[in-house]
């Protein structure tokens, strides 16, 4: 029997946190590195059209859509609101997939509300989160990719329909032209019918499969668009942050050995929040003298809600339990974090891995909904022990949602002092533009995010934050 | 209350309290204007300096506050007493080059006097550094016990 009650509490809290995260992103200037760049060639651009068949032919990546949609929000802006354009879309793709994530979730019971409340704090607390909102470039496409895998989750999740396989068409359409991860919609798309979620038909899987060989061929065959280089970017690896080159010195010869390194430590990062882009940095606070608190509390709720996991896993392989939506959920998350840590063989980043984070998250609610139910019939010992290891996940993830407003407030900071340096910056640097329309617009940012007054976190005090959470 | 209901509070009270916290505290700055964490805000041009507070120090600065004005810097921003500092000396004081920079890219002019005192008052290199670039004439970088 279906209880509205519990039901209506889970999405009153989802709202509660996505309106809290939407506030703080809502107050934070558009960023400076990696999206300035892409304002200004937005304002070079005639239309979006333009962005986006203009973005063809690039070496190493397909991403027409996320130039066209920079573009498009730069129109809808009209020459004044770009803050609100930019953050005003994140903020709204924020609270989209807050809510996808709980109507995944489907709560029923006071143990289900229990559960999706844990399950909450874990899609937000877990590092991945942090990558779709400390910063946007100037959108944050990391977080369209949890959006719209999410909602091919729904879809399937659905009684089905003409409608439900041209939005899961769409979804990977979306997804696929925006990013490389977007090919992760195809991977829940099938995967959901896998495990018996047959909302999206087969019908429906069959032009999504379709369009996956589409862009395959559209990518390296019609385009002979690459993939990134080896060198492309800094990595983290072992201890250290190597640079491109130092990357291609290391590996050039033997890449496999490095890709298969980020392949591993994306899954690990994901399943016991260690190493963090490709860096053990528990290992690394440690032998350094840096604060542990801020490294450890990951780590062991991650350790524990991982265990509680394999646990709830293990139960369905050895003892029989029936096929379940909780067996659903991890089988899926499974093909999702496989598929997502190969995706990232070319570089580890926190931003990449955010899908199979969320899906993770919703793997654990059924795990922690397994032991709610199952802990009133232990022993008093047992029940004891349940409770801690509850306790310590309960608490555990809630610190480190929390933690999430420290890293927004951070990061409006450093954006803001980016924009009050740059325009001198540039100009020692002889990299000011010379076109006034140029320089109309930066100064125009510029004096939208100087207008903001932003809590000041620069100041050094207090301390606690800093030793608990990292920026 | 059952021992089912038990184990649900256990793991559904911590995250309700994270997010009734949250909002709680969005609200409260937004009503006071004061973050309660966070809550230092700059009353004048130096005050912004020392607390590193780059687009308050344009806004002072836009608001026509003089740049090379000394302001009071009250106990606890930098130290336990106040202090009476030219924006330029509590950046120094604060060893936040980029804060020394902005400044000067504002327009300040430190005296000799002030200039001296500016780059005594930071061991930090990146300031002394950038110090020495802007020294005016018969400034001197020697200090008292260096």
């Amino acid at each position: 029997m279906l209880h509205h009650g519990p039901r209506n509490a889970a999405y009153a809290l989802a709202a509660v946190f996505a309106l809290a995260i939407a506030t703080d992103l809502l107050w934070m200037p558009v960023q400076v590195g990696d999206s300035l760049g892409e304002i200004l060639a937005a304002q070079q651009s005639s239309s979006t059209w333009a962005s986006f068949t203009g973005s063809f032919g690039t070496e190493a990546y397909l991403r027409p859509l996320r130039i066209a949609q920079i573009k498009g929000l730069f129109d809808l802006a009209q020459g004044s609101n770009y803050w609100l354009a930019y953050r005003g879309f994140h903020a709204l793709l924020l609270i989209a997939a807050v809510m996808l994530f709980m109507r995944a979730l489907r709560v029923s019971t006071t143990v289900d509300f229990a559960a999706a409340a844990c399950a909450l704090v874990v899609l937000i607390g877990l590092h991945t989160f942090r990558g779709t909102v400390r910063e946007a470039f100037p959108v944050n496409h990391f977080l369209e990719m949890v959006v719209l895998c999410l909602a091919t989750l729904n879809l399937a999740r659905s009684r089905g329909g003409l409608w439900v396989d041209l939005g899961a068409a769409l979804a990977f359409v979306a997804a696929a032209l925006t990013l490389e991860s977007g090919l992760l919609v195809w991977v829940v798309a099938v995967g959901a019918r896998a495990v018996g979620w047959r909302g999206v038909s087969a019908r429906g899987l069959a032009v999504m499969t379709a369009l996956l060989v589409a862009y395959a061929y559209l990518r390296f065959g019609y385009l002979s668009t690459g993939v990134p280089a080896l060198s492309e970017r800094s990595a983290g690896y072992l201890l250290e942050r190597l640079e491109p080159a130092e990357i291609q010195q290391r590996f050039g010869s033997q890449p496999l050995w490095f890709y298969a390194y980020n392949v591993l430590t994306s899954i690990a990062s994901v399943l016991f929040s260690e190493p963090q882009e490709g860096v053990f940095e528990t290992v690394y606070s440690w032998m350094y003298g840096q604060p542990l608190w801020r490294v450890m509390i990951p780590v062991v709720t991650s350790v524990s809600t991982t265990a509680v996991l394999l646990w709830a896993a293990a139960r369905r392989a050895l003892r029989s339990v029936p096929f379940d939506d909780t067996a659903r959920a991890i089988v899926v998350f499974l093909l999702v974090l496989i598929a997502n840590a190969i995706l990232s063989f070319a570089y580890t980043k926190l931003e990449i891995m955010s899908v199979a984070g969320a899906f993770y998250a919703l793997a654990v609610f059924g795990a922690v909904r397994d032991v709610l139910l199952r802990a009133p019939s232990l022993r008093p010992v047992a029940a004891i022990g349940c409770a801690a290891l509850l306790g310590t996940v309960a608490i555990g993830w809630s610190v480190r949602a929390a933690g999430v407003h420290y890293v927004l407030r951070s990061q409006a900071v450093k954006h803001q002092i980016d924009w009050v340096e740059l325009p001198g910056r540039w100009k020692r640097d002889k990299n000011w533009p010379s076109n006034p329309a140029e320089q109309r617009l930066i100064l125009q940012l510029r004096d939208e995010a100087v207008r903001f007054t932003l809590p000041n976190t620069r100041a050094d005090r207090p301390e606690w934050p800093s030793l608990v959470w990292f920026e | 209350m059952t021992q089912s209901s038990r184990f649900a509070l256990l793991v559904a009270a911590p995250p309700v309290c994270v997010a009734v916290l949250w909002v709680s505290v969005l609200a409260v700055t937004a009503i006071t204007g004061t973050h309660p964490i966070w809550g230092q805000q700059p009353r004048n041009l130096a005050e912004a300096a020392a607390l590193k507070d780059g687009a308050a120090v344009v806004r002072f600065v836009e608001q026509r506050e003089d740049v090379n004005r000394a302001g009071e810097i009250r106990a606890g921003v930098m130290s336990r007493t106040p202090q009476t500092l030219t924006p330029i000396e509590a950046a120094a004081a604060a060893r936040e080059p980029e804060m020394v920079r902005l400044l000067l890219d504002l327009g300040a002019t430190p005296d000799a006097i002030i200039w001296q005192r500016a780059f005594c008052i930071s061991d930090a290199d990146g300031v002394r550094a950038l110090l020495a670039e802007h020294r005016p004439n018969g400034a001197v970088d020697q200090c008292a016990g260096s």
